[in-house]
């Protein structure tokens, strides 16, 4: 379900309805658990399994971790919880009911039986049964030998299914195209993987959820209602900002309200995020996509204005969503952290690291780099450790040898970033020089330009194209046309002016106020007038092709 | 009194969202009316819903096992033809029907020709432009979902390899039939009412369409000239170079696919090359002899007869670049239906 259907708003509406009538905070949750896992069964009803799956290894786990032993009859509810969820989840023909509408279903209520549903179904069923007799062995192992098998099979079971379902294919295909160059003939077996939407956000987030129970940062959480909205809350669910527990449980413990101020500033938000997204990501992909669908034969001018196009729309699409999860949370009463700090103004490669994807880059950070030994082993470790952070964070974007490659260049950047602050401490001249205005702005460009490379290894996914791609973006061969641009006439102008446009709004929302925070000070009088506008923008700005935001893919 | 504050609270949160949602309503309403009373009557609207769904239903209720003679095209059969005048140089066993949609393309005419050979005409009539030999350009989305909603293909075909061959996995997935309904769902309304109103507004002097007269709805009366002629003239040499400029000539293959559907059936097709306005010679001259051959060379393998009216109106006979005017579509349309019964003659005489 896309936050810009009216399937969503419908959703939205009875959700606020309850939280505004409902006053139980245990009703609430439940009442928010159920529109959870809706809102992503709405892609495919059968992926809930994995949510409920994640959930339950997760909470057992965490709680094994605390030496707190479920009672039987709590295992068996929980076994019995996931037998149902297995049977109920699988067996009906959801998928024909959600493409062929409720007279389908009614003709044909049952799947048909092949392998994968076989497998999944014993798979569901099995894990009902072999995990409450595998959590009794547990407890007989020492204090630190149960916390680590816990851990170790909370960690195996979430990146298990990671790699099942968003790797699996790449690997196959992978070992066929190496067994092919190799002359052999032979093929690996093929299986018909869907990706289920967001599914590397929140497994990092219940993967932050038992490794912080693991270090001892938090207590595990009894309530098997509370851990389940922490991995379901559907704001966040399938593109982040990825939470940790510390952020959502503290707010479960009474219940949520929705007062004048919070529907205020979370709708300016949400608001800011669905102008983002549907006024100016959607109206860019099309320039984006036909500038890179063929890109052989452009122009370098035509291949950095794509670069550009890009940059505004991954941007406004990514951060777009999260101002709408975050302003709808905030309306909701519960505050989701920031994922993005004006990372277009960064004058460094770590800088901008701070300010992009926070929420997974600080995860990285917390539970690969720092693990690893972060900067503690001296310097060669330190880029190492640098290196097998960034390959592993491009690899979490996609199954994809580009991501893996963008991985790697933003790993030999942050490196270099090391270098050149080594090279130039605080008080060097080199340091000072870099530090005046001329030297800032300077570094703001050399960064922009790095990143804007970036951003077309993250987008031109076939290899010869890419390659043609950054040699004209590096080495600019003069042509300064953009008639060529194969948009149709007036195209490059309307590039252009969409360009300036988000510049515009992005430097005066960086320099002064956010725009959100502008519009909750604005007199209501001006208010009004400006959703207004909006009402308008959005009438005649909102694309004919609504598309699903780039990091659902994730 | 614990419950006063909560309570006030979310009145205070329903206040706040009505000051928030009435505006925005607000704006979507002026927003209606300024589309409808201002700018549609001056640029117009492609797709021409109300159009496609008339033309559907048309097929649906056509008599299956009759003379029937169907002309599909895109705007320039639209305002430059008139069936009636085909009819007339025909003889009277011949129902002739002008199916055709405003911004037609190869991709759509292929989805639309998959529906007018369900209803079995006898003869289809396929008039094409000189510059469908380039690239195949993306479908058309108002096209595309008027099409849809108009139900002309199922949901659950609608985007298959057979459907749309051709058609890039990007393009594919960005004309996922789950974002056409929802398109099609929100803007329905507005197009239901503003629709009808296009094209008699489009272009001052044109006079008022009549819907149900799908066979002669427009009829322009007023042609465009000076620098306005010259800057459609400029626009259209442009598409043509957009279209021409690689190497990736893919239309002529894909006419070739499609009669090959065609001659699947029981129909037999027929292609036209379209009239071109003699200003524009200079831009096409090219594009006309290589399409041309072409159509010859698709002729030669398919046995398919080419009707070639390339040369047949002057350019005062023409409203703008390439569509015809009042005169011109009575004359192209009386051309035509003397190709085709000098075509059905020979064939006639060639089977005693």
């Amino acid at each position: 379900m896309l936050f810009q259907t009216p399937e969503f708003l419908v959703l939205f509406i009875i959700v606020l309805g309850w939280l505004i009538w409902n006053r139980n905070a245990r009703q609430q949750q439940l009442f928010l658990l159920i529109t959870s896992y809706i809102f992503y069964g709405w892609w495919d009803a059968r992926f809930v399994l994995l949510i409920i799956l994640s959930t339950l290894i997760d909470y057992t786990a965490a709680l094994g971790i605390d030496n707190h032993r479920l009672s039987a009859k709590k295992r068996i509810k929980m076994a019995s919880i996931m037998g149902v969820a297995t049977l109920g989840l699988m067996l009906p023909n959801w998928p024909e009911l959600q493409t062929q509408g409720l007279s389908a279903f009614i003709d044909n209520p049952l799947v048909t039986l092949n392998t994968e549903n076989y497998a999944a179904i014993s798979l569901g069923l099995m894990f009902s049964v072999i995990g409450p007799i595998a959590y009794g062995f547990y407890f007989k192992l020492s204090d630190k030998g149960r916390k680590k098998a816990f851990l170790i099979t909370s960690i195996i079971a979430n990146l298990g299914m990671l790699a099942f379902f968003k790797y699996f294919n790449f690997f196959i295909d992978s070992i066929d195209t190496v067994v092919a160059q190799s002359g052999i003939e032979w093929a690996a077996p093929a299986l018909k993987v869907t990706l289920p939407v967001g599914i590397s956000f929140y497994t990092f987030q219940t993967m932050s959820y038992t490794i912080d129970a693991y270090r001892g940062d938090i207590k595990a959480e009894r309530s098997l209602l509370k851990v389940a909205l922490f991995v379901a809350y559907f704001p966040q669910l399938v593109a982040g900002p990825i939470l940790r527990p510390q952020q959502l449980f503290p707010t479960l413990d009474k219940p949520w309200t929705v007062t004048g101020q919070s529907m205020r500033s979370g709708m300016n938000l949400a608001l800011v995020g669905l102008f983002k997204k549907v006024l100016i990501a959607d109206n860019v992909a099309p320039m984006v996509n036909t500038i890179f669908e063929n890109p052989g034969g452009q122009s370098s001018i035509v291949i950095m204005l794509g670069a550009a196009l890009f940059a505004v729309q991954i941007y406004c699409d990514f951060s777009g969503y999260t101002d709408i999860a975050r302003g709808i949370s905030r309306v909701f009463g519960v505050e989701i952290p920031l994922n993005f700090n004006f990372p277009y103004f960064s004058t460094s490669i770590i800088d901008f690291w701070r300010k992009w994807h926070i929420s997974l880059s600080s995860w990285l950070r917390d539970y690969l780099y720092i693990p690893l030994g972060g900067s503690r082993k001296g310097p060669s470790f330190t880029y190492i450790n640098l290196m097998l952070t960034m390959l592993l964070g491009g690899l979490w974007h996609g199954a994809s040898w580009n991501f893996v490659i963008w991985g790697g260049y933003q790993g030999v950047l942050l490196c270099l970033n090391r270098v050149l602050q080594a090279i130039a401490p605080k008080d060097t001249t080199l340091y000072r020089v870099l530090h005046t205005k001329v030297g800032t702005f300077f570094r703001w460009g050399a960064t922009t330009y790095l990143w804007l490379l970036g951003w077309l290894i993250f987008r031109v996914s076939d290899f010869n194209d890419l390659a043609y791609c950054m040699q004209k973006y590096v080495l600019f061969d003069g042509r300064l046309s953009l008639g060529a641009i194969g948009l149709g006439r007036g195209s490059p102008v309307t590039a252009l002016l969409a360009i300036t446009l988000f510049c515009m709004l992005h430097l005066v929302g960086f320099v002064s106020k956010r725009w959100d925070e502008r519009l909750n000070s604005t007199p209501w009088p001006i208010r009004v007038v400006i959703y207004a506008t909006l009402g308008i923008l959005f009438f005649y700005g909102w694309p004919s092709q609504s598309s699903a935001f780039i990091y659902f893919q994730f | 009194m614990p419950e006063a504050k909560p309570k006030l609270e979310s009145v205070r949160a329903i206040a706040e969202l009505c000051t928030i949602a009435i505006p925005i309503l607000a704006g979507v309403v002026i927003a209606y009316v300024v589309l409808s009373v201002f700018i549609i009557p001056r640029i117009g609207f492609p797709g021409d819903l109300s159009r496609i769904v008339k033309l559907e239903e048309r097929l649906d209720s056509s008599p299956v096992d009759s003379n029937r003679v169907v002309l599909v095209s895109n705007s320039v059969g639209v305002e430059g033809l008139e069936a009636t005048s085909v009819q007339q140089e025909l003889d009277s066993g011949f129902a002739v029907e002008n199916q055709a949609v405003n911004s037609l393309d190869l991709l759509s005419g292929r989805l639309y020709i998959g529906r007018v050979l369900e209803s079995n005409p006898q003869i289809l009539v396929w008039i094409l432009r000189p510059e469908t030999i380039g690239r195949i350009v993306p479908i058309n989305p108002e096209v595309a979902s008027a099409m849809r909603f108009a139900n002309f293909h199922n949901q659950a075909d609608w985007l298959n390899e057979q459907t749309i061959p051709g058609l890039s996995p990007d393009a594919r997935s960005r004309l996922d039939a789950t974002d056409f309904q929802t398109l099609v769902s929100l803007r329905s309304i507005p197009l239901r009412h503003l629709n009808d109103q296009v094209r008699v507004r489009t272009r001052k002097g044109v006079l008022p369409p009549k819907p149900l007269e799908l066979n002669a709805p427009y009829q322009i009366n007023q042609d465009i000239a000076g620098q306005k002629l010259q800057r459609h003239l400029d626009q259209i040499a442009f598409n043509l170079d957009e279209r021409t400029k690689d190497d990736n000539i893919d239309g002529i293959a894909f006419i070739q696919s499609t009669i090959q559907q065609i001659l699947q059936t029981s129909t037999t097709p027929i292609l036209v090359i379209a009239p071109t306005n003699p200003l524009a010679d200079e831009a096409f001259s090219n594009a006309e002899v290589a399409f041309a051959q072409a159509m010859n060379e698709i002729s030669q393998s398919t046995g398919v007869v080419v009707i070639d009216l390339t040369k047949t109106l002057s350019s005062d006979e023409f409203a703008d670049a390439i569509h015809p005017n009042r005169g011109g579509a009575r004359k192209f349309s009386a051309i035509l239906g003397q190709a085709l019964r000098s075509h059905f003659d020979q064939t006639a005489r060639e089977q005693n």
